[in-house]
């Protein structure tokens, strides 16, 4: 992956989203997380892949991804 | 950072998401996977599929069974490091450790689940395998 | 349906609170227990969609709670029915709520991710049963292994140590993984004062000029998310 398909803005708001999915006060029990739909994880990847149907595919690896983890 | 932040000891932080980089060096393709890997969402939701039950927790057991597979061969090595055990025993151990591999190649095909599926994260600790 | 979404735990309750708006344009507002607050908005959804915008308003929200108070920012997401459930929880966690808004007060998070290209080397895989004779044979291909990884990832951790050694004295807290995959030689997140940020930016700037062949990515100023002690929940 060449270093001109890095968007920087972007970079900021993946590493965003990193900390805020994965970090930051969890309340449990009443209070869920609530969470609709999978477009910020392939528009993030979006911003970086220069090909459209490259970007498709992952968007049908991340739904696919997303149903198979709530197997567990 | 604007002016303003100086003021206050607890204004802290430009609202403007651009000032969020201080650092990038050009060859960031290494780093790509860490910044785009598909997660989990919604942990606590948890979907029962009827179908996939019995694999789910195949998976679980497996995942321990493995688990405790490290800590056994950690500490079997450190006692071959240490030298407080003979060939004979190292033979012996070495057969079990065998036979345990065999059994959970065994159980994985039998469920269906590759070295991935038992490839927890621990966190701090890091992935398992 | 409408829910109450919440985008951190705060203190100072009879501060006003900042003008920014929340999701879907939203007016924020507040669940007060004591000395803590929660700072809300209501939603008419169900679910909150997880976009960019609404990533951004989220962290908006925090930020501009934290030009005048400690905060805690909640996991994106986090909604509830009923605010009920919302004062229930800083009732039962006060302590440890304000505790870590202690921890955090006038501090900052800085994000730091270190990739590398290691030399080539043999993949330590785990010997199988099938490829060895006897036990003992097992046992050696095991300790191979076992010595191989280990010197890995010890000249991984020297050289993380190496580079964040700058960084690390200047933290009050520090979340560090070393290896997380075989690509990411680092993955942290550090606690800092305010005013050590100019500081830090110089250091981090430096690293780069130092250790060309790295992947250097540095962000920040962020919310303290990674030091929310998970224990409180």
């Amino acid at each position: 992956m060449e270093s001109t398909e890095w968007d920087m803005t972007d970079v900021t708001v993946l590493d965003l989203l990193d900390r805020a999915l994965d970090k930051g006060v969890v309340l449990w029990g009443e209070l869920v997380i609530s969470i609709a739909d999978v477009d910020l994880i392939y528009v993030g990847i979006k911003a970086i892949l220069c090909s459209v149907d490259t970007a498709e595919r992952m968007r049908e690896v991340a739904w696919q991804n997303l149903v198979d983890s709530q197997r567990n | 950072m604007n002016p303003q932040d100086k003021e206050t000891d607890l204004s802290v932080i430009a609202t403007d998401e651009d000032n969020k980089l201080i650092c990038a060096s050009d060859n960031l393709a290494t780093l790509a996977e860490s910044l785009t890997t598909v997660r989990t969402i919604a942990p606590n939701r948890v979907v029962l599929d009827p179908d996939k039950v019995e694999q789910g927790l195949a998976q679980l057991v497996l995942t321990v069974i493995e688990l405790l597979r490290q800590l056994m061969e950690r500490q079997a090595m450190r006692r071959v490091e240490n030298g407080t055990i003979d060939d004979a025993a190292i033979e012996r151990l070495g057969l079990a450790f065998m036979r345990l591999d065999e059994r959970m190649t065994e159980l994985k095909k039998t469920f269906g689940l590759r070295d991935e599926d038992l490839n927890i994260d621990l966190g701090p600790l890091g992935k398992l395998m | 349906m409408s829910i109450l979404y919440l985008y951190a735990i705060v203190d100072q309750p009879d501060l006003d609170l900042p003008a920014t708006t929340g999701i879907d344009d939203t007016a924020i507002s507040s669940v007060r227990v004591g000395n803590l607050m929660a700072v809300i908005s209501h939603i008419d959804r169900d679910s909150v969609p997880l976009n960019k915008n609404n990533l951004l308003c989220h962290e908006r929200v925090i930020e501009a709670l934290m030009h005048t108070r400690a905060v805690l920012p909640t996991r994106f997401g986090t909604t509830t029915a009923h605010l009920e459930q919302i004062q229930k929880t800083l009732e039962a966690h006060s302590t440890g709520y304000s505790a870590n808004l202690d921890r955090v007060r006038g501090r900052v998070e800085i994000a730091l991710r270190v990739g590398w290209e290691p030399e080539p080397e043999e993949p330590v895989t785990r010997p199988h049963a099938a490829d060895v004779a006897n036990g003992y044979d097992y046992m050696m291909a095991l300790r191979e292994r076992t010595q191989s990884s280990q010197r890995r990832r010890n000249a991984a951790i020297d050289l993380a140590a190496k580079l964040t050694a700058g960084i690390v004295e200047l933290a009050d807290a520090v979340v560090e993984t070393v290896l997380p995959t075989p690509q990411l030689l680092l993955k942290a997140a550090y606690l800092v004062q305010h005013k050590h940020v100019p500081e830090i930016r110089q250091r981090i700037g430096a690293l780069r000029a130092a250790y060309p062949a790295l992947a250097i990515l540095a962000t920040g100023p962020w919310p303290a998310y990674s030091f929310v002690e998970e224990g409180v929940a």
